[in-house]
């Protein structure tokens, strides 16, 4: 459906991808109508929405944590729905609500998720060492997470996310409940993944985040993608200038389209 | 791909690791028994024999006047009071006391209080007791009487030493008018000699069995809970399940080994706290309290109440026959924190499970309760029952085989839900927004003014048109006006949820495994009604019913077909269409299942018009709410309140349908209705 330029699979696939819950008290919720999205090696994708636009539920769908109602999604070449447990090999995932065990060290906690990945024991230790060097946690590395700071935290779990090396990552607001600086030092983390060929999915709903990180942004709202562009494609296709307008811009029309098709 | 195994011990190790650096989980289950046990015996004994010790060393002051009895007798009762214990004697003058006689032979209260006045004078003037001769009249005679107080402990101990040398020297005299007159006793080959044919072992193991049962369902309660909030309540409030559950491990491996921490935990605070138990009594620091045997110590002793007289091997069974119900607790341990998003919501969840666990297991501490074939299927019952045997030494090996067979059964029912505990579909649903919730009310909140609604009808238009002609009545409120309320009311609702009418009402087709089971469940419901209905007959006696009983009498001319379509079917379909039709339909939008279980329990039952019938026909609607919410769909309902009331109606001619052994049809019932999880269905 991209062209295939480089010959390389897409990181990221997915096709009319659905969600609906069965809630017991409130029947079917549908969380996510239809969702297409394509993600290749090397690029940012950001996906923008309010609240409740169903971004959460995309990624989760992405990351094999649900599975999709409908539709297909392929990660690195591998169907999630499929084999689940070989997309998550696949996959870095990270939420901003993400926590850590308090009783465990930054060590054990790498050992443990390297462990769960199957990693072999020596490759498993060289590969922690790296990382404590690459995000400089030599210093609280062995104390327990429960002592450590937010910025500290939010070194240890990047690194659990990237310990075994995914070639994508999905980051469910990464940024939420972070300070200025914990948040910046995200965004060098998410650009230097781009550095590294390797493809990022975030989503977000902090308009400048998108507007300094994304390649490529998918505005999503009750469950649908309403449009996909360069920030530059979005702007002259909705005649706007500042992405907050593009957004509006986009959730009045599909309003618009909605109410004119059931007219 | 790996195998199951290297992620499961990893999981497994890092919970361990998690718990034992929780110092208050630590603290809990591991150094407080330890600590616990030996101090808390150690002071009890220690305290009961200070304060034993205390008394009977102090000196009591007693007051005498023995002048109108001889003087062999007074001299022999100073003799035995002394050996009693330190001793002061004084002598004071009984004559005030000897001159009430009359009066208090008369039985005057004026005298009483005159007696009890003069008795505390001596008090005040230091005496603990008073103990003189009385002449009396009827029969002529001496009376050797003792005043006390018994509001003071040394007034108490003085009596106590009197009481006892007033008896010895009661059976002396007694012993040597005998001799006096007949020569020695001829009745001496007839005195009992009680032998204790139990076993040092025997005691032991009885005392034990009494208490142990109960210590070991708290212990693993306490111990797995704490465990099980922590691995699995605790993953969801840290924030940490979500990228557990993107790990390339499936979840109902993860869930298996967070169960195997929670047993393991659970299985070392029981080791622990039983070992803790025993080793201070094999070492001699007291007993079980309320197990001592008549040595006040020694009911886990041997003689002499130090040592431990248990076998390893009655430990050792004990132990083991206690394992379903260990795997049981921890399994549903584990179903229940896996159902609480925080740990505060999951104490709350296990705070009415703790206290539903413990009434089977009260069964054990009974004395005369005897293990049997009902009893030992009975979850927590049966394995406390033969815990309780196997350390009295009287372990059935038939029964402790069926036992171990229901209970690994009920034990694996739960350990297969386990595997779904993590289950992200259910785990991580998309949190709702107010409007919803408020929508939702009103949803409850209509469904429960039509259920009133309907109610009042039922008694007012059904008893109407039933007084005017029985039959035709019957089916017109039934056929009806009921199904007319249930149509309203669902439609309401249907119409608020944007959903399918037939939806609402639950109209689809239930499994096959699911109707089987409903069927099932009749024979034992239509039992626990009939207790229920005895039950509450001996608490509020209340005069002759003239409900269904006397509608029963009154169609009794009609043929047996005409009975059942009027008794069970059309009630069956109409009631049901109603109360787990539309009332539950609206009900289970906004409120938890045992709220709608406790609403269709009091409506069902003030619909059935009779206080009297409240607790079986509120039982029954309370079951057939779970039912519908478990088999989602109506049918099962229909056929099990269809059933239930034909037995009601059947059994009065056919008694051998109200047989009790029929209610054991309701153990493949449940294994069929809980057996499988209904499956999701699949949304459009």
């Amino acid at each position: 459906m991209i062209p295939g330029s480089t010959g390389t699979p897409l990181a990221i696939e997915a096709v009319g991808l659905r969600k609906s819950f069965v809630d017991p008290k409130r029947g079917v919720v549908e969380a996510v109508r239809g969702v297409d999205l394509d993600c290749r090696q090397g690029e940012i994708y950001g996906l923008l929405g309010p609240n409740g636009a169903g971004k959460t539920t995309t990624l989760r769908m992405l990351a094999t944590i649900l599975a999709p109602t409908a539709g297909v999604a392929r990660v690195a070449g591998v169907d999630v729905a499929r084999d689940p447990l070989e997309a998550r090999r696949r996959i870095g995932f990270l939420s901003g609500s993400t926590g850590l065990y308090p009783r465990l060290t930054p060590r054990e906690t790498l050992r443990y998720f390297g462990k769960l990945h199957g990693l072999a024991r020596e490759v498993l230790e060289a590969r922690i060492e790296e990382l404590v060097l690459a995000f400089s946690m030599r210093e609280f590395a062995d104390g327990r997470c429960e002592s450590l700071s937010t910025g500290q935290k939010q070194k240890v779990s990047i690194a659990r996310a990237v310990l075994h090396d995914p070639a994508v990552l999905i980051l469910d607001e990464p940024t939420t409940g972070l300070d200025v600086l914990a948040s910046s030092a995200m965004i060098d983390f998410i650009e230097s993944r781009r550095g590294a060929g390797r493809c990022v999915l975030f989503s977000t709903h902090v308009l400048s985040e998108a507007e300094r990180l994304c390649d490529r942004i998918g505005v999503i709202d009750h469950g649908r993608v309403l449009n996909v562009g360069t920030q530059a494609e979005l702007r002259e296709r909705t005649g706007k200038q500042w992405l907050e307008d593009v957004f509006k811009e986009l959730v009045r029309r599909a309003n618009a389209e909605a109410s004119g098709g059931r007219a | 791909m790996n195998g199951w195994s290297e992620p499961f011990l990893a999981v497994l190790r890092t919970e361990l690791l998690g718990l034992a650096r929780d110092r208050r989980a630590l603290f809990s289950a591991i150094v407080l028994p330890v600590l616990l046990y030996p101090v808390l015996f150690f002071g009890q004994r220690w305290l009961e024999r200070v304060s034993k010790e205390t008394l009977e060393a102090k000196t009591v002051a007693i007051a005498v006047d023995l002048s109108r009895a001889t003087a062999g007798t007074s001299a022999r009762l100073r003799e035995l009071l002394e050996q009693e214990g330190p001793l002061q004697f004084t002598d004071f003058d009984a004559e005030a006391l000897q001159a009430l006689e009359p009066e208090l032979a008369k039985g005057s209260v004026e005298a009483y209080d005159r007696e009890a006045a003069l008795a505390r004078r001596a008090f005040e003037a230091g005496a603990d007791v008073l103990v003189a001769a009385i002449a009396i009249d009827e029969p002529p005679g001496l009376e050797l009487r003792a005043w006390y107080d018994g509001a003071r402990d040394l007034s108490n101990e003085g009596r106590q030493r009197v009481d006892r040398a007033l008896e010895r020297l009661y059976d002396e005299e007694l012993q040597k008018r005998v001799e006096e007159r007949i020569g020695p006793d001829p009745g001496r080959g007839l005195a009992p000699r009680a032998v204790d044919v139990a076993s040092a072992e025997d005691q032991s193991g009885a005392a034990l069995g009494r208490l142990l049962p109960l210590i070991a369902v708290l212990v693993l309660l306490s111990g797995g809970s704490y465990a099980a909030l922590s691995t699995f309540a605790g993953e969801r409030e840290g924030g940490t399940l979500e990228t557990l559950l993107v790990q390339p491990v499936r979840s109902d491996v993860i869930a298996a080994a967070k169960f195997a921490a929670v047993l393991l935990t659970a299985l070392a605070t029981f080791v622990v706290n039983a070992g803790s138990i025993l080793a201070s009594t094999a070492l001699g620091f007291g007993g079980l309290p309320g197990v001592g045997g008549p040595d006040g110590l020694g009911g886990l002793g041997g003689p002499g109440g130090a040592g431990l007289a248990l076998g390893a091997g009655r430990l050792l069974s004990a132990a083991f026959v206690f394992l379903p119900a260990a795997v049981l607790l921890c399994a549903v341990l584990c179903l229940v924190c896996g159902r609480a998003r925080t740990f505060r919501e999951g104490q709350n969840l296990l705070l009415p499970l703790m206290l539903v666990s413990l009434v089977p297991t009260l069964i054990a501490t009974q004395q005369d309760v005897r293990l049997d074939l009902l009893l030992a299927a009975i979850p927590l019952a049966g394995p406390a029952l033969c815990m309780r045997d196997a350390l009295r030494g009287e372990l059935a090996p038939g029964l402790v085989a069926w036992m171990f067979a229901a209970n690994t059964g009920w034990a694996a029912l739960a350990l297969a839900r386990i595997g779904r505990v993590l289950d992200a579909e259910r785990v991580l649903s998309t949190a709702g927004d107010e409007n919803e919730d408020a929508r939702r009310a009103v949803q409850s909140r209509t469904a429960l003014r039509w259920a009133v609604a309907c109610v009042f009808a039922i008694y007012l238009a059904g008893g109407a048109l039933q007084a005017w002609a029985l039959v035709p009545g019957l089916v017109l409120t039934l056929a009806v006006i009921v199904p007319l309320f249930a149509w309203l009311s669902a439609r309401g609702t249907a119409r608020r949820a944007k959903e399918r009418l037939a939806a609402t009402l639950q109209l689809g087709a239930p499994r096959a495994a699911h109707v089987a089971g409903a069927v099932l469940l009749a024979p034992a419901l239509y039992q626990i009604a009939t207790r229920l209905f005895a039950w509450q007959e001996s608490v509020i006696p209340l005069p002759v019913d003239s409900g269904t009983e006397t509608l029963t009498r009154q169609l009794e001319g009609l043929p047996l077909a005409a009975q059942l379509a009027l008794l069970a079917l059309l009630p069956a379909f109409g009631e049901e269409l109603f109360f787990r039709g539309a009332l539950f339909g609206g009900l289970r939008r906004d409120l938890a299942l045992w709220k709608c279980a406790l609403w269709e329990f009091v409506l069902f039952g003030a619909a059935h018009a009779s206080i009297y019938r409240v607790l079986p026909t509120g039982m029954l609607g309370a079951v057939l709410t779970l039912l519908a919410a478990r088999t989602r769909s109506l049918w099962p309902c229909v056929l099990l309140h269809a059933t239930y009331n034909a037995l009601a109606v059947l059994a009065g001619t056919r008694p051998e349908l109200a047989r009790p052994e029929l209610a054991w049809l309701a153990l493949p019932g449940l294994a069929l209705l809980l057996g499988r999880p209904h499956p999701r269905p699949s949304s459009p």
